[in-house]
């Protein structure tokens, strides 16, 4: 039960008016006795203790005195937490965001606990008291609102749903869960809405309205301290790639400048530690050079503070300096020179060359057979990794069986021309879609002459010229995959000042994803991974950080109609994981991938509660506070919450037993 | 008679004729009566014989005894003498006085003049008793007192002044503060000869028990047979009155407030009774008599129930 308005407690101030007005009343009915003889010694006692006296046994009084106390209460609009045993049905929302892994102090027990544990406890004992007789929903925050239990009143099952609940260090879907819980309940009458929060939530400016009482339990415990990695990166600094240089940047929500130390590792080795000076609401910038080549760069925290999550951060080394590019072209003097000058290292395959030598080795005479009629046409594909395939012009039919074909499936594939039909240029000016590919240039004034008519499912079109698709950019089997449809014979593209860039914008663009690091992700982001065509299963291994100590088990990657998914939601643990491939001979490909917290959670400078309001005029005083331009609530409250309608019926007979003191004319 | 006809009932006459007061004591009147004196008189009855001495009433002279013994001898007889009967009337404003708030008026008497049943009863009582005497030949005495005496009637005797002792009854009329003890002490208030008094009161007696034991003092002064009547109507026995009161005092006219209560009723009753006690306490260590007699008893009751009960009337 609570009280709305306390301010009306200043009319419980008639109460010893009505005293008063009692003390001094004379109004006595005129009987006439024979004698007072009698009268005065009986009067005599009672009359001793006067004033007082007359207050005694005057039911009058007291029945005024009532009503009058119950009109003051009336007026302080007292309600009742129906929660209690009222409400049939409660939807407990629990904010399960990352800011809820946040340690707070240490009970009088000394056992520190997060605040996620802390609410476990909290929505656990108000599922015992004041949801007893209801059925529970609970939901929680999560990529999106996550239903754990839906009118359920078995206690074992919800207890069991609120010990599973965890900590969504991705973006909370804070405003759906609210509205979810607010439609759940948009149809009941006896329904309630309680919220468990940290009330550090996104600023929101448009309030969820609920039809139903809506309560926000807080659970914050004092603000713990917390220093956090924001960024940290690598990269390569020597011209061969053996030296590498780092920075990161910190900050703390400390009050005073204080020291930090962090720890680099390379490939979980140690390879420098630092003591960081950080001063109160500043970014630190730190960097680290000289750093030997490893795969996975680890920067570390090494004390612990109030949020984990953003202790540790991950980045990855690049396995070589630059990329390495095998271009398969008849000849192309510009392709080449401009992939040279984008920093990369060209291996050129002559497709006619080779076709020449191989049918010098062979010693046959069938060169009518056609360009790569045969496997015995093909070269061998060159040793080492590629991080780029550019195939220029019309693939040979060898190259696209065997290692080939092989090498094509696993790299970025990047073609130019390519099989289709020949059509000529209808017109019209180059559109360009905004790519990575289409950075910093117009193609204003450049002329293709034949295209080729070609419509990939892989990808969408970046460059069009009118209506006409002439380069497709997207991703097959997680790999870029890049394709001119017409051959740079056959336009003037590459004596264009744009065409080195394009070249350098392609390559970048395609490389991105070299190496065995697929980057940095959020908690619970899509992610393209590359899957290898023979890949039969794949599952996320956690192998560092956060995800590790938290003994998150290896979870199945996601499945689609034709195998493992490209497109993977990342694991909603922070730390760093494998993507581990697994093919038919049981050889292991892995990628790493580091998966970070939203760095909003780790922001508690913003204490600001759920913005909800209730459309039932009966306004909670929790979120009265926080919104108080809604209006509405002075209307009168006739939800079951209010007991406004009980202490008028009390008052009414309290006044009714009044009239029939009055018309006795009794004092009791 | 006529106005006796509306204070009793003439079938009542001749009831009362059949009945005597019994006085305790021997008389001493003036007068012949009926009653038996102490001294010898000229009675029918017989007392002693005396030897005759000259002088003596030849009258009275025993022939018989002379002829047979040749002593002169004379008869006594008792002598009857009448008995003097003083009856006090209360007739101060609380014998009157109707129990009545202001708040309701009565509908049936809206002026307020209603008889209180308590004077109507205590004159017929009076009048009972007057005429008892005054049928049994006793000397007959009343008086309406308040503070003083406030009228009163000449000694009379005989049937043919019931109809003065009537119609003075009648006339009667209550008011003012009442003191028995101030009005029997006006000179002359008190009878001069020995003989039954009897006082029809309410004894709302503000002196209390001091008043009461000074009136009582004065009678038994001077030989009196004290007989105390006392009246209360219904109202003044069971008070039924409620809520806030401001209980006015029907003689002093002065106010006092009060939220009567079961409490304060109950208080009442008690003092009530302690009153009452006081008044039979008294009476009993002078050896007079005293009665109770609630005003809506019916007058049969009171003179056959009560007062033959006490032994006061005798059939």
């Amino acid at each position: 039960m609570g009280i709305q308005s306390w301010l009306s407690l200043w009319f419980g101030l008639t109460l010893p008016a009505i005293v008063l007005m009692y003390m001094f009343k004379r109004k006595y009915v005129d009987t006439t006795v024979p004698s007072h003889l009698l009268w005065e010694r009986v009067l005599r006692n009672l009359e001793a203790n006067r004033p007082w006296q007359k207050l005694q046994n005057r039911l009058l009084l007291w029945l005024q005195l009532l009503a009058a106390a119950l009109m003051v209460f009336a007026l302080m609009q007292p309600f009742l937490q129906v929660s209690g045993g009222g409400s049939a049905h409660v939807v407990i929302v629990a904010d399960t965001s990352g800011s809820m892994s946040a340690q707070i102090q240490p009970s009088a027990e000394g056992e520190a606990a997060t605040r996620l544990q802390w609410m476990q406890e909290r929505i656990k004992e108000y599922v015992k008291n004041q949801g007893r007789r209801s059925e529970i929903t609970l939901l929680s925050v999560g990529a999106s609102p996550m239903t754990l239990v839906s009118h359920e009143s078995d206690r074992t099952v919800i207890d069991k749903a609120v010990d599973g609940l965890r900590p969504y260090y991705g973006q909370a879907s804070y405003r759906e869960t609210l509205s979810l819980a607010s439609a759940l309940t948009r149809e009941e009458r006896d329904a309630e809405v309680v919220i468990f929060t940290d009330s550090y939530w996104k600023q929101d400016t448009a309030p969820i309205t609920f039809q139903v009482p809506v309560s926000v339990e807080k659970v914050q415990g004092e603000l713990p301290l917390n220093v956090s990695i924001d960024q940290f990166g690598i990269s390569p600094k020597g011209e061969t790639g053996s030296s590498y240089g780092a920075v990161a940047v910190l900050s703390t929500n400390a009050k005073e400048s204080m020291s930090a130390e962090v720890n680099l590792y390379g490939d979980e080795q140690l390879l420098t530690s630092k003591m960081l000076e950080l001063e109160p609401g500043k970014k630190s910038t730190e960097s680290f050079s000289d750093l030997p080549f490893a795969e996975v760069y680890r920067l570390e925290l090494s004390q612990d503070d109030g949020y984990a999550a953003d202790n540790q951060s991950f980045a990855f080394g690049l396995g070589h300096g630059s990329s390495r590019v095998l271009l398969l072209t008849s000849g192309n003097l510009f392709l080449e020179k401009a992939l040279q000058l984008s920093g990369a290292e060209v291996t050129r395959v002559a497709l006619d060359e080779s076709k020449d030598k191989t049918a010098e080795d062979n010693g046959s005479a069938d060169k009518e057979a056609g360009k790569g009629s045969t496997a015995a046409d093909v070269p061998p594909v060159p040793e080492g990794e590629f991080d780029l395939l550019v195939i220029d012009g019309d693939v040979p039919e060898g190259f696209k069986q065997g290692k080939w074909a092989e090498l094509a499936a696993k790299t970025p594939l990047w073609t130019i021309g390519g099989e289709g039909a020949k059509v000529g240029n209808q017109g019209g000016r180059a559109v360009l879609s905004k790519h990575p590919v289409t950075a910093y240039v117009t193609l204003s004034g450049v002329y293709f002459g034949t295209l080729v008519e070609q419509a990939p499912a892989w990808g969408e079109p970046v460059i069009k010229l009118g209506d006409q698709p002439i380069v497709y950019a997207g991703s097959e089997n997680g790999r870029p995959r890049l394709s001119f449809h017409f051959l740079l014979q056959d336009s003037d593209l590459p004596l264009s000042p744009e065409f080195p860039v394009m070249v350098s914008n392609a390559l970048e663009w395609m490389t991105s994803g070299k190496g065995s690091g697929l980057g940095r992700y959020m908690a619970g982001a899509q992610a393209d991974i590359p899957i290898a065509a023979d890949t039969v299963a794949a599952k996320w291994v956690p192998t560092s950080g956060l995800a590790l100590t938290g003994g998150i088990p290896a979870a199945e990657a996601l499945r689609n109609e034709q195998g493992i998914s490209p497109v993977q939601l990342v694991p909603e643990y922070p730390g760093l994981y494998a993507f581990e491939q697994q093919n038919e001979a049981g050889e292991n490909l892995r990628f790493w991938l580091a998966v970070t917290a939203d760095p909003y959670e780790a922001n508690w400078s913003n204490d600001q509660g759920p913005v909800v309001s209730q459309a039932a005029p009966n306004l909670d005083e929790s979120e009265a506070g926080e919104h108080a331009g809604t209006s509405g609530s002075n209307e009168t409250a006739n939800r079951a919450g209010s007991l406004m309608p009980w202490l008028a019926v009390f008052a009414l007979a309290v006044i009714a037993a009044e009239w029939g003191v009055y018309q006795r004319g009794r004092s009791i | 008679m006529s106005g006796g006809g509306h204070l009793l009932p003439p079938e009542w006459l001749p009831r009362l004729e059949r009945l005597s007061l019994d006085a305790k004591r021997r008389v001493a009147g003036t007068l012949q009566g009926k009653r038996r004196s102490r001294r010898l008189g000229s009675s029918l009855e017989f007392a002693d014989y005396r030897v005759y001495a000259p002088g003596d009433d030849v009258r009275r002279f025993d022939w018989g005894v002379y002829s047979r013994t040749g002593k002169a001898f004379v008869r006594q007889f008792m002598d009857e003498q009448e008995l003097t009967v003083s009856l006090f009337v209360d007739c101060s404003a609380s014998m009157g006085a109707v129990m009545s708030s202001s708040s309701e008026p009565s509908a049936a008497d809206p002026a307020g003049t209603k008889e209180s049943p308590k004077w109507l009863l205590a004159r017929q009582l009076a009048a009972s008793i007057g005429y008892m005497a005054l049928s049994s030949y006793d000397r007959l005495q009343i008086a309406c007192y308040s503070r003083s005496i406030n009228a009163r009637l000449p000694i009379m005797r005989g049937k043919g002044s019931a109809h003065r002792l009537f119609s003075f009854l009648q006339g009667a009329e209550t008011g003012g503060e009442g003191s028995l003890g101030a009005a029997l002490a006006v000179p002359g208030a008190l009878p001069r000869q020995p003989g039954m008094t009897w006082v029809f009161s309410d004894f709302w007696l503000e002196g209390g028990e001091e008043e009461l034991f000074r009136a009582l003092s004065l009678l038994s002064g001077t030989g009196q047979e004290v007989v105390l009547v006392h009246v209360l109507s219904r109202e003044e026995l069971e008070p039924k009155l409620t809520g806030d009161l401001r209980l006015v005092d029907s003689e002093t006219m002065s106010g006092k407030e009060v939220a009567l209560t079961g409490k304060v009723l109950d208080a009442y009753k008690e003092e009530l009774e302690r009153y009452r006690t006081m008044l039979s306490r008294v009476c009993a260590e002078r050896g007079m008599s005293y009665v109770l007699i609630p005003a809506d008893m019916p007058l049969t009751d009171a003179m056959f129930g009560v007062l033959a009960g006490a032994g006061l009337v005798t059939g």
